[in-house]
């Protein structure tokens, strides 16, 4: 092999070698995209992920009977250029650290926070309540926190989920004579 | 004759809040932010379905453009509302009227 050849060969490896930050990048865009290509995921959802990887920031989704939230780890920046820029520096040596940190950042689809209370609520109070009272108290729950998300507060974050659930469960003590009564007559029918 | 519907402090402030708004609708969440502490995030719904009910209030589903999650839910002022609300403040007046 001539110098010339091992000169061309020493640079490819070098620059085609995958820096954990690539590799990162990779990995998130490809959560993305498995998402994406599953087969049960409905339309609406599938289009508002495609409006999530755009944008690079949060992301909430509403499918059909089911609200999903894609949400990266708390680390993670904000935008693909951020990354570019930062995620090489702040990428941890150690192996065991590395895998936390991918753990950590790895993109998910996740419930929007108080979206259990939500369904509790949706049983057991009538379809016309839970259209008037909860789906709007969790859509400002999901824009407050998404705000938070987005400014990286992630203490603000956790502190509109936790406001937002009691808020949930006084709306639903405030409603608890109706519900009560209403699962009583169900008991009896 | 029917009787005008009953307004209670919270319903009030509502009303005062949705008539004072420049385009005359508002997201609950603008209302608690509004009333600086005085309508908490978790009633402020329950009063408005219970206006709703009454008619002092109508609401709509908004989803905006490029926008992701659920929809948000806008609360404008009905007639009734705003005669119930004019109503109590004459009341309001002649009373205070009475007293001084």
């Amino acid at each position: 092999m001539s110098l010339r050849n091992s000169i061309h060969w020493t640079l490819k490896v070098l620059l085609e070698r995958e820096e954990p930050w690539q590799k990162r990048r990779r990995n998130w865009l490809a959560s993305i995209d498995r998402i994406m290509r599953a087969k049960d995921v409905p339309p609406a959802v599938l289009e508002k992920l495609a409006w999530a990887r755009s944008r690079g920031t949060v992301y909430m989704s509403a499918g059909q009977g089911q609200v999903l939230q894609l949400r990266r780890g708390r680390k993670a920046p904000v935008g693909i250029e951020w990354a570019l820029r930062w995620d090489r520096a702040l990428y941890p040596s150690s192996p065991v650290w590395r895998w936390l940190k991918i753990m950590a950042d790895r993109v998910r689809l996740v419930r929007p926070p108080g979206y259990s209370l939500f369904r509790a609520a949706e049983f057991l109070c009538a379809a016309r309540t839970a259209d008037l009272i909860f789906r709007p108290l969790l859509s400002d729950i999901e824009i407050e926190y998404c705000e938070a998300l987005a400014q990286q507060r992630w203490l603000k974050a956790a502190y509109v989920k936790l406001r937002g659930q009691w808020s949930l469960i006084t709306a639903l003590v405030a409603l608890s004579p109706k519900w009560v009564l209403r699962a009583i007559l169900r008991l009896h029918a | 004759m029917k009787r005008l519907p009953n307004l209670s402090e919270k319903e009030r402030l509502i009303i005062e809040l949705l008539l004072g708004s420049a385009d005359r609708e508002l997201y609950g969440l603008e209302l608690v932010r509004a009333s600086r502490g005085k309508l908490k995030r978790g009633t402020v719904y329950v009063t408005l379905a219970r206006m709703t009910d009454k008619g002092l209030v109508t609401s709509r589903e908004i989803r905006e453009e490029g926008q992701a999650g659920l929809p948000r839910r806008a609360f404008q002022v009905t007639g009734v509302g705003q005669r119930a609300f004019q109503a109590w403040e004459l009341a309001r007046s002649a009373f205070l009227g009475q007293l001084a």
